[in-house]
């Protein structure tokens, strides 16, 4: 299969990054294309971020003051003037609209970091101060005042600061389905399963052959996240290396819904860090993360000694935890930039006038809107023509997820598509008519449908849905049972049929 | 599509809920109806088709769909009403239910429910085993029915964590349909289910288990390839050192069961932290008024026998109660896990109120005397954890009890003692 | 002389019974039992160790998969070539349970049944 495809911009990797910049770019009369190697969109350093957006505040001012006491005394660490935070703080404030626009669903959260002791008071007092610096001023917590708010904390605490209004919890793979959706409609390209697997310069653009196919573009955005120096490596552009770090992520039973009612995390203590999130479906996110170095970027490898020590660190704070709440746990892989280790990479490349890198660190969703307008006038700097577009569709509906639903509304949703009625996610109430309304969307794989509908999420792990959906995507794919895949590729789900294996073939 | 007042509402439909709401109709109530969310009536019976069921209830030995049609004949004779494809989606304190199917939504409004939900499986993420996140994990019960209804076999070299009855069974099955099972790996140093299927799905297919083993780790990146299995001490913690690499592309996870309660919660039914059921009384009810529960969403039963016994006795309670009948408020006793004993249901019984009473110990032991308060009620040969003792509190007993007790203890001790 | 061994499954003692056995072929003593009943099963089991057979058979396109057994119990030794045999079989209508697939199938005296409905 070889197509013959040209654009004006390729943009290398289907993350909210790249996602994002073509959102912008659509907006123009531009010609856009995405490419990524996975089966589906959002599948890198997007699915596993944590799914926070913070502006200036405690998360900021909190993740400054750990950087200062985890890194080696003398470490430079944040100006807080310097570009990613003020863009994060711009970020903060239009990311509640642009999620709007999107349906994608999100809540304010408010947080509360807590001290035990007297140097876990003191690193409070530094956040605090910053996060003055940063223009919030942050309210300090009493025992009781925390208990107050947050009853099964810990009783042993000591003093807390409160921030209500800097912090928004969102599901990162909503936004990049969502994205993705919206793109398609407003007529940009997104191949999936296209891997690039070379790049050489042409007449002032490139020539991109990925395995689905060669492309000509005109400029290239590198928004590879941690591929981002194989794709600048086979453009001979690279001029800078990536560090990767990784933190396992665990998820906490629904049943616990309710026993804390916004994040609630460790005040900043050299060698630990706990944070709970309650998340939008009333599980409760536990992030220990350590950010341990790592050089494989497809590390999928959960670790049973960070387990326990998830679970200790969040029994420390809410000791009503137990290692019998966890229904999944996961890592996620972190990119570093070298070069400057505080900064993103939101530059035209010194190698090369029409490739720029769009690679941003964690945390890094928030810088999205004021990041993807820069790299758009970057673009504009080296010579992209970029006339309005009157008829950019900024809305996107989603699924609609009966479970959310007025009875009324589910009743007039069912009458108009019985497959709504059809619960086939018990844990998570997912009916027949999400799963069809997925695959229609782009779904192809069990995966693809567990971050579209939220079936396969639940305590029971597929447990119940599993031969369901697998049937399902069977159904509306075309595709014989044993040609579903869990993730793409070679995961098939299914190996053999019934007698296959002792001599009698269906 | 069935709304609005009914006698008796039976909240799914395998062998529990086929056994309550057969008891309820025969009691002459009008309208009894079963709500189940699959397909079909008989719950995981219909995959279970292997035989050893109904050696206790009809002295036979059936298959699971052969035990499960003669329970859904006798119901589609009785005029008991089905919803199939419908599950509960809201459930009130007040026993009002909202139903979900491809009809709608339906309001039931039960003068009394039984709540039949049957139990899940522990699934790799809850045991939290590390590794990657390949395909080909399963647990025992979704590969059964994969290969039991659905027709396809998840692979071709299997290993199986857990010696629980499920798993053996599978290994068994597995074998027969040209799988390679490698190893069923236990943690403890005993099979976790009954000794006839060590025999018959084991041994008789010569497939290797390892007692006191468990899974440290899962590798391949799209598709199982291998499992390291560790041998480990008697906290189950991984010995270092002892760690074997099995090549496979399936594991199977057969580690334990968990009863099915979020409706439970949702009416507001108090649950026991240790069977992870509903508490209920010597009538099968539950700490609701009318809600009353049984089979393996109230604990863990081993023969489905059981599971239909504890279905009747809701069943007809839910009866009596949609008739009229409340529960008594006097001489309620409180029954306490004691010596070498995991648990009893139910949780409450009535002084003087014939109950039967359903335990699990501990840990295995040999002549053993198992008693209520001080008074000794059986004495057995052997005990196990996997095999659930039943025995019936009489008039005899309560004679020898006496009067005002609050609570007592069940006990598991020595004949010697 | 051999001294194989059977396990007990009548109850959960599950009792490992040594048995001796002449040349030919006949039990000279039993030992481990702790009850009559497994002195009777063990006996049983060594003289001729029987199971019910169940497996599924394909039907035609849609019918989904048909549960069978054997209406009693066989030799366990022939498991594996029953497997085989059911392989081949294919159902194309529907049938009762209890219906007979296979009469005295591979000569062991017992009929493979239907034990479930489609």
């Amino acid at each position: 299969m070889s197509e013959r495809l040209e654009t004006q911009v390729l943009i290398i990797g289907a993350g909210v990054t790249g996602l994002m910049v073509a959102r912008e770019l659509a907006k123009y009369r531009v010609d856009v294309m995405v490419v990524d190697k996975n089966e589906d969109v959002g599948m890198g350093q997007t699915r596993t971020s944590h799914g926070h957006i913070y502006g200036a505040g405690l998360s900021w001012a909190n993740s400054l003051v750990l950087k200062s006491v985890m890194l080696p005394p003398g470490s430079p660490i944040y100006d807080p003037k310097c570009r990613k935070l003020q863009m994060e703080a711009q970020g903060f404030r239009e990311m509640g609209q642009l999620f709007d626009e999107l349906d994608v669903p999100w809540e304010n959260q408010r947080r509360i970091a807590i001290a035990f002791d007297g140097d876990q008071v003191k690193n409070l007092e530094i956040a605090a101060d910053i996060s003055r610096q940063g223009g919030v001023e942050l309210t300090w917590l009493g025992r009781q005042e925390i208990l107050a708010r947050e009853p099964n904390v810990n009783k042993n605490v000591v003093a807390g600061l409160l921030d209500e209004d800097h912090r928004i919890s969102f599901y990162p793979w909503d936004f990049a389905i969502a994205l993705a959706e919206n793109l398609r409609e407003n007529g940009v390209r997104i191949m999936l399963s296209s891997d690039v697997v070379g790049m050489k310069p042409l007449s002032g653009g490139f020539v991109v052959d990925t395995s689905q196919g060669r492309i000509r573009a005109e400029f290239v955005i590198n928004a590879a996240g941690h591929y981002g120096t194989k794709i600048a490596e086979m453009a001979g552009v690279r001029d800078f290396d990536l560090k990767y770090t990784y933190s396992q992520m665990l998820i906490l039973d629904k049943s616990l819904a309710g026993l804390i009612k916004g994040t609630v995390s460790l005040a900043p203590t050299p060698g630990k860090t706990s944070t709970l999130n309650p998340t939008l479906s009333g599980n409760i996110h536990i992030i220990c993360a350590r950010y341990l170095p790592t050089q494989d970027r497809e590390a999928t490898a959960t670790n049973l000694e960070l387990t326990k020590e998830s679970i200790e660190r969040a029994q420390e704070l809410v000791p009503a935890i137990s290692v019998r709440d966890v229904i999944a746990s996961y890592i996620g892989i972190r990119v570093f930039t070298v070069r400057n280790p505080e900064e993103d990479m939101l530059e035209v490349s010194e190698r090369h006038p029409h490739f720029l890198n769009a690679i941003v660190r964690l945390p890094g969703i928030g810088i999205l809107p004021p990041a993807a307008r820069l790299i758009t006038e970057l673009l504009g700097n080296q010579g992209l023509e970029l006339t309005t577009r009157p008829d950019f569709h900024p809305f996107r509906k989603g699924i609609p997820r009966v479970s959310k639903l007025a009875d009324e509304e589910r009743q007039k949703l069912i009458a108009e598509d019985p497959r709504y009625g059809h619960i086939v996610c018990r844990c998570e109430e997912v009916s027949e008519g999400e799963i069809v309304e997925a695959i229609s969307r782009g779904a192809r794989t069990v995966t693809g449908i567990k971050y579209r509908t939220r079936a396969g999420m639940g305590r029971c792990q597929r447990g119940f849905c599993g031969p369901r959906v697998v049937e399902i995507l069977s159904r509306e794919l075309g595709v014989p049972e044993t040609e579903v895949t869990y993730k793409g590729g070679l995961s098939r789900i299914l190996l053999h049929r019934s007698k296959e294996l002792i001599g009698g073939t269906a | 599509m069935i709304s609005g007042v009914v006698d008796v509402a039976v909240v799914g439909g395998g062998p529990a809920g086929l056994a309550a709401a057969i008891k309820a109709k025969e009691s002459g109530l009008e309208k009894v109806v079963i709500i189940e969310r699959g397909g079909y009536l008989g719950g995981l019976l219909k995959q279970c088709i292997h035989n050893g069921f109904g050696l206790f209830y009809f002295r036979e030995d059936l298959t699971g769909p052969e035990y499960a049609r003669r329970f859904i004949d006798k119901a589609h004779d009785l005029g008991v009403e089905v919803m199939l494809g419908s599950m509960v989606v809201k459930m009130r304190p007040d026993r009002s239910m909202v139903v979900s199917s491809k009809e709608g939504l339906s309001c039931l409004l039960p003068k009394a429910t039984v709540l039949a939900m049957g139990c899940r499986e522990r699934s790799r993420e809850s045991l939290s085993i590390p590794g990657t996140r390949p395909a080909g994990i399963f647990t025992a019960g979704t590969a059964q029915r994969y290969v039991n209804v659905e027709g396809f076999i998840p692979g071709k070299e299997v290993v199986i964590l857990g010696s629980g009855d499920v798993g053996m069974i599978m290994a068994r099955r597995l074998t027969l349909e040209g799988v390679a099972v490698r190893a069923v790996v236990e943690v403890l140093p005993y099979v976790g289910g009954l000794i006839r299927n060590e025999v018959q799905c084991l041994h008789d297919f010569d497939i290797p288990l390892w007692l006191e083993h468990t899974v440290t780790a899962v590798h391949g990146v799209e598709r199982v390839e291998a499992v390291t299995v560790a041998r480990v001490d008697r906290n189950w913690k991984p010995i270092a050192g002892t760690e074997r690499t099995i090549a496979c592309d399936t594991l199977l996870i057969s580690a334990g069961l968990i009863p099915e309660n979020e409706l439970s919660r949702l009416a507001g039914v108090a649950l026991d932290p240790v069977t992870g059921g509903a508490e209920i009384d010597e009538n099968m009810e539950t700490s609701v008024a009318g809600i009353f529960s049984g089979g393996n969403c109230v604990h863990v039963n081993d023969l489905v026998d059981n599971v239909t016994w504890e279905g009747e006795a809701a069943g007809r309670s839910a009866a009596a109660c949609a008739g009229g009948r409340k529960r008594a408020e006097k001489g309620r006793i409180k029954l306490k896990a004691g010596r070498n004993v995991s648990y009893v249901v139910p949780q409450t019984i009535t002084w003087g109120e014939e109950a039967t009473l359903s335990i699990r110990v501990k840990e295995p032991a040999e002549q053993v005397r198992l008693r209520v308060g001080d008074i000794p009620v059986r004495a057995v040969r052997a005990v196990k954890p996997s095999e659930m003792i039943k025995f019936l509190l009489s008039g005899k007993e309560w004679a020898k009890l006496g009067g005002e007790i609050d609570e007592l203890s069940i006990t598991c001790d020595s004949r010697r003692d | 002389m051999t001294e194989p061994q059977i396990i007990c499954i009548g109850c959960p003692l599950g009792c490992s019974v040594t048995l001796k056995i002449d040349e030919k072929g006949n039990i000279e003593t039993l030992t481990g039992n702790q009850c009559q009943e497994g002195r009777m099963y063990v006996v049983a089991e060594f003289q001729s160790p029987v199971r019910i057979f169940t497996s599924t058979v394909l039907t035609e396109k849609g019918m989904g998969l048909l549960p069978v057994r054997t209406d009693k119990p066989i030799h366990k030794g022939q498991f594996k070539e029953l497997m085989r045999v059911t392989a081949k079989l294919r159902v194309s209508s529907p049938c009762e349970p209890g219906q007979i697939l296979v009469h005295n199938v591979l000569g062991t005296g017992a009929n493979l049944i239907v034990s479930g409905s489609i």
